[in-house]
């Protein structure tokens, strides 16, 4: 379980910290100075822009001058301005829609509601509505002063009216002369020219009171009373003019869209400001991670050095115990290979062995009678030539001249009397035996080293046409001691082609194969020695014993290397298994029949020339025998 | 005994005829020579006449010459045993001491006069010095040495002290008194090994049947010998082969009435050969030994010792030639010592026998 939560557990904190690291990354990379403060000369702009237009519309009127010419300059500017506010805030609040304003957005939601005010999000919707607001504010501020510009020039339309008309009828009076009239309407027409800039909506009865005054002047004349008629309605008019201006200045006066516009922009800075903060936060805390992460790198960087150096030790370790296993491997081969060798090499003394020794054997036995016969045949000579004196010195005197009779005589008598004939008859039968059996036991003893010499033909090729008949009989002979006890030997020999072979390998096949035999019966028994031709056109020998046989569960063992029914210490188990060796470098094969307590009876077959085939074992076998 | 001036009967046992014609030829003029073909026909001449040597081959058709050797030793135990054998084979030899107990080990080739030395000291052991021999004889009986007055002393002493009869100060040539016999409780036996295994083995083996005295060099063993009636010596041959078969051979012809049995862990057959022919050996144990066979063969190698002590006559049997490359002569006086008592020994037995 574990094993497989770790590394989910390590994918899991990789995404986390690379997740954290891009929130850091784009709550960071969120602000725009230039950007900010353009937009902060902007709003100045329109802030100012709306404190000309108010102070202008103050100036205008207190200065009863047209404000239009000055307004629309005004106007144009408001508008750039504020079109460059617009500009500013598309790329301030950025499009809604990109991906990256999109993830920022997102990011700075998370990192907000980690840091724990819900501010920026409204800001943005709060932002858009407050310019909106500041920028109807603008419309509202501009629709003011033109209707006040409007009717600004309506009053001052109806008052230098006013004045013009008054100047011509206070004229006419004069010309008339009703100078009284006169004076009362100048008067009259000088003090609502100085009243109605100050007139009031609640205060209209002084200019009313001069209206009415100059209807009721008394006039003769039917035609300058309907002037003064007019005048009075011309007063009376002005008054809701002036009252309208009044109105329309007040309203220009209380727009807030200068405050407004301050509001706003200290809205902004402090956005600014916050925004500033965050990212300052932000990048803080991007510090701060980053430095956890080098920590968080330093901590793994040493970790894998140290593991690297435990892998290293490890791996040292490892190679080195598989360099030591390796040597322990080669040794143990080489020792296995050794003592193969030292054990074939056994086997072959061992049976070496037992042929010196059963040589020895057969050498000693006709030693021990020739050496003794030797001896026996110098005492009997010396015997005999000890009896014979009397007759060495009868044939001295019978040489003499003249011949000694007396002498003859008794010699003469001496010899009937003291030569034994038989005695001398036996003495030298003794010898003739002795020496025959000596001459018989040297023979002996000649046609053993012979066949030694033959049986290991060191003195001959390697390879060589081999009569398997000749090898049979001079195996015979080097085994005598071990048949010799109580063993029939029966041979059946037909006649068989020379093969080519190495006969000194064959002879050894075929002292194993007579040894086992001896072996298998125990001293007693019958060995048949077979030899022929098979359907094949192989020479074959068969090697047959009366012995125990091998067991039915061992005939296919019995060929192994080491395999051994033997006591430890008296067999390699190797006999057999070197007989088949032999029999695969010539090409031959080898086939046992055994029945338990009944025999075995072991057929080789040869091919012609096997050794031909299997030629390039001869190297091999060359350095063998030489190490042999 | 029989009669001296008949030719004594040897009996040659050889599957080689013409080894038979030569022995035939050698020994027909100074003794009855017999001749057998195998084992069988020996057992034949057995039933025909007294032998008093027999010669035998060891590997032979039907039975081998240990076994020849075994039923002779069984059923004419008088016949002096000999082997003559090509065949150096290490369990031949082994089985020629154990089962055979033969005189010599001779290996063929085998020089004509050392055959016809062995077999005249064979028929001697049989029939007594052959005064019409003409071959002088060679090894005389060894006890005839003079004796210094002091050591007969010191032996009459210690055999005192041993078979209880020190209150009899008497002295020991002219005493009339009756003697203590002794039993076979009395003998102890000398051990001469390193091999703790071994000792431990034979401890247990004998079962407190005699007293054992373990040593582990030859100094020590002369000294035990000196001190204790000593009748059987168990010798590890892995102590010092070579200074066990001097030892060996010393004491059987100083103290032939001390029986050996030799152990070791291998065979090898010469020196097995050599402690046969030199020592007289009277078993050979193989290592790790077996505690019932063991205690069978030191009880009767104790029974061979008081056979020995006994009956004098028995040890011409174990004559040994000495050994001229001897390292331990320096030994000789302790040697005599440990011989003199021995004869006294005897002298006792005697007496008591007689009584």
């Amino acid at each position: 379980m574990r094993a497989i939560q770790k590394p989910l557990a390590n994918a899991f904190a990789v995404v986390m910290a690379l997740f954290i690291l891009g929130v850091l990354l784009l709550v960071s990379s969120g602000t725009n100075d230039g950007l900010q403060r353009s937009l902060d000369r902007h709003l100045i702009t329109l802030r100012e822009i709306g404190a000309a237009m108010q102070s202008e519309v103050v100036t205008a009127d207190g200065l009863e001058i047209d404000v239009s010419e000055r307004f629309s300059a005004l106007s144009l500017e408001f508008g750039a301005a504020q079109r460059g506010v617009e500009l500013h805030l598309q790329t301030l609040l950025p499009d809604q829609k990109s991906v990256a304003s999109h993830a920022r957005r997102l990011a700075l939601g998370l990192f907000n509601s980690i840091d724990g005010s819900g501010r920026e999000q409204a800001s943005e919707a709060l932002l858009r509505a407050r310019f909106d607001d500041l920028q109807s504010q603008g419309l509202t501020l501009i629709g003011e002063v033109e209707e006040f510009s409007a009717s600004q020039r309506e009053y001052l339309g109806g008052r230098d009216a006013l004045r013009a008309n008054g100047r011509e009828v206070v004229g006419l009076l004069r010309q008339r002369g009703y100078e009284a009239a006169a004076d009362v309407v100048f008067a009259g027409i000088q003090q609502v020219l100085e009243r109605v800039r100050r007139i009031r909506s609640d205060d209209t009865a002084p200019v009313e009171n001069v209206a009415r005054r100059i209807r009721r002047v008394s006039m003769p004349s039917e035609r300058m009373r309907s002037r003064l008629v007019g005048l009075s309605i011309e007063i009376a008019a002005l008054i809701p003019a002036r009252l309208d201006v009044n109105a329309r200045l007040q309203r220009v006066i209380s727009s807030e869209f200068v405050g407004s516009a301050e509001k706003v922009r200290e809205f902004v800075t402090n956005d600014y400001l916050f925004a500033l903060k965050i990212v300052g936060d932000a990048r803080v805390l991007l510090n701060v991670y980053t430095f956890l992460m080098l920590l968080n790198l330093v901590y793994f960087g040493i970790r894998l050095k140290r593991s690297h150096s435990v892998l290293n030790r490890s791996h040292g370790l490892l190679e080195e115990r598989v360099q030591e296993r390796t040597h322990e491997l080669e040794t143990a081969y080489n020792d296995l290979k050794e003592s193969q060798v030292q054990l074939v090499q056994a086997e072959k003394m061992s049976s070496l062995g037992q042929l010196v020794a059963g040589v020895v054997h057969e050498i000693n036995t006709p030693l021990l009678y020739v050496l003794n016969n030797t001896q026996m045949t110098h005492e009997a000579l010396a015997e005999l030539e000890r009896s014979l004196g009397v007759v060495k010195d009868l044939a001295n005197c019978l040489k003499q001249e003249p011949l000694p009779k007396d002498d003859v005589k008794k010699l003469l008598e001496q010899i009937r009397t003291t030569l034994d004939m038989d005695a001398l008859d036996e003495g030298i039968e003794e010898i003739l035996a002795l020496t025959t059996d000596s001459t018989d036991g040297l023979n002996d003893i000649d046609a053993l080293v012979k066949s030694l010499k033959d049986f290991s033909r060191l003195d001959r090729a390697t390879y060589d046409r081999f009569d398997v008949r000749d090898g049979l009989e001079k195996t015979l002979l080097m085994t005598r001691n071990l048949l010799k006890y109580g063993i029939e030997v029966v041979k059946e020999f037909d006649d068989v082609p020379e093969i080519l072979c190495a006969p000194s390998r064959v002879n050894q096949v075929f002292i194993n194969l007579i040894t086992n035999s001896a072996q298998a019966m125990d001293g007693h028994g019958t060995l048949t020695l077979t030899t022929g031709v098979d359907e094949k056109g192989f020479v074959f020998i068969g090697v047959g014993d009366t012995g125990c046989g091998i067991p039915e569960a061992q005939l296919d063992k019995v060929q192994d290397p080491f395999f051994t029914t033997k006591p430890v210490g008296e067999g390699t188990g190797l006999g057999l298994s070197i007989v088949r060796k032999i029999m695969d470098e010539h090409g031959g094969c080898l086939h046992i029949d055994s029945e338990e307590g009944a025999g075995t009876r072991i057929t080789l077959s040869f091919p012609l020339d096997g050794v031909a085939q299997a030629s390039e074992i001869q190297d091999e076998d060359d350095s063998e025998s030489e190490a042999a | 005994m029989r009669d001296a001036d008949t030719k004594a009967n040897v009996l040659f046992v050889d599957d080689e005829p013409r080894v038979l014609n030569s022995m035939r030829a050698m020994f027909r003029r100074q003794y009855n020579v017999s001749l057998a073909n195998s084992g069988l026909e020996a057992l034949e001449a057995l039933e025909r006449e007294t032998i008093d040597v027999i010669v035998s081959d060891q590997r032979m058709p039907g039975m081998t010459g240990v076994e020849v050797l075994k039923v002779f030793k069984d059923i004419a135990p008088n016949a002096m045993r000999i082997l003559l054998t090509g065949y150096a084979d290490q369990d031949a030899i082994a089985a020629s001491i154990n089962e055979g107990e033969v005189f010599r080990y001779l290996t063929k080739p085998c020089s004509p006069d050392l055959l016809k030395q062995t077999i005249a000291l064979a028929v001697e052991a049989v029939k007594g010095p052959q005064v019409e021999a003409n071959e002088p004889v060679v090894v005389v009986a060894p006890p005839a040495r003079a004796m210094p007055q002091d050591l007969i002393g010191s032996a009459d002493a210690m055999l005192d002290e041993v078979l209880g009869t020190a209150d009899e100060p008497a002295p020991a040539v002219a005493s009339s008194a009756p003697q203590t016999s002794l039993e076979s409780k009395d003998v102890e036996l000398l051990l001469l090994s390193s091999d703790l295994e071994l000792i431990a083995a034979l401890d247990k083996a004998l079962e407190q049947a005699h007293v054992l005295h373990a040593v582990e060099g030859i100094d020590e063993a002369i000294q035990v010998l000196e001190r204790h009636p000593i009748g059987v010596l168990i010798t590890d041959i892995a102590i010092n082969a070579d200074e066990v078969q001097q030892l060996t051979n010393q004491l059987k012809q100083h103290v032939p009435e001390l029986v050996t049995i030799v152990a070791s862990d291998h065979s090898d057959a010469h020196r097995l050969i050599d402690l046969i022919n030199g020592g007289q050996v009277f078993r050979f144990l193989l290592k790790p030994i077996k505690a019932k066979q063991t205690f069978i063969w030191v009880e009767s190698a104790v029974g061979k010792h008081l056979e020995l002590v006994r009956n004098p006559d028995l040890l011409a049997r174990h004559v040994v030639a000495e050994r001229e490359d001897s390292s331990l002569r320096k030994f000789g006086d302790q040697l005599v010592g440990i011989a003199l008592r021995m004869v006294r020994l005897r002298g006792r037995s005697a007496q008591a026998n007689q009584a």
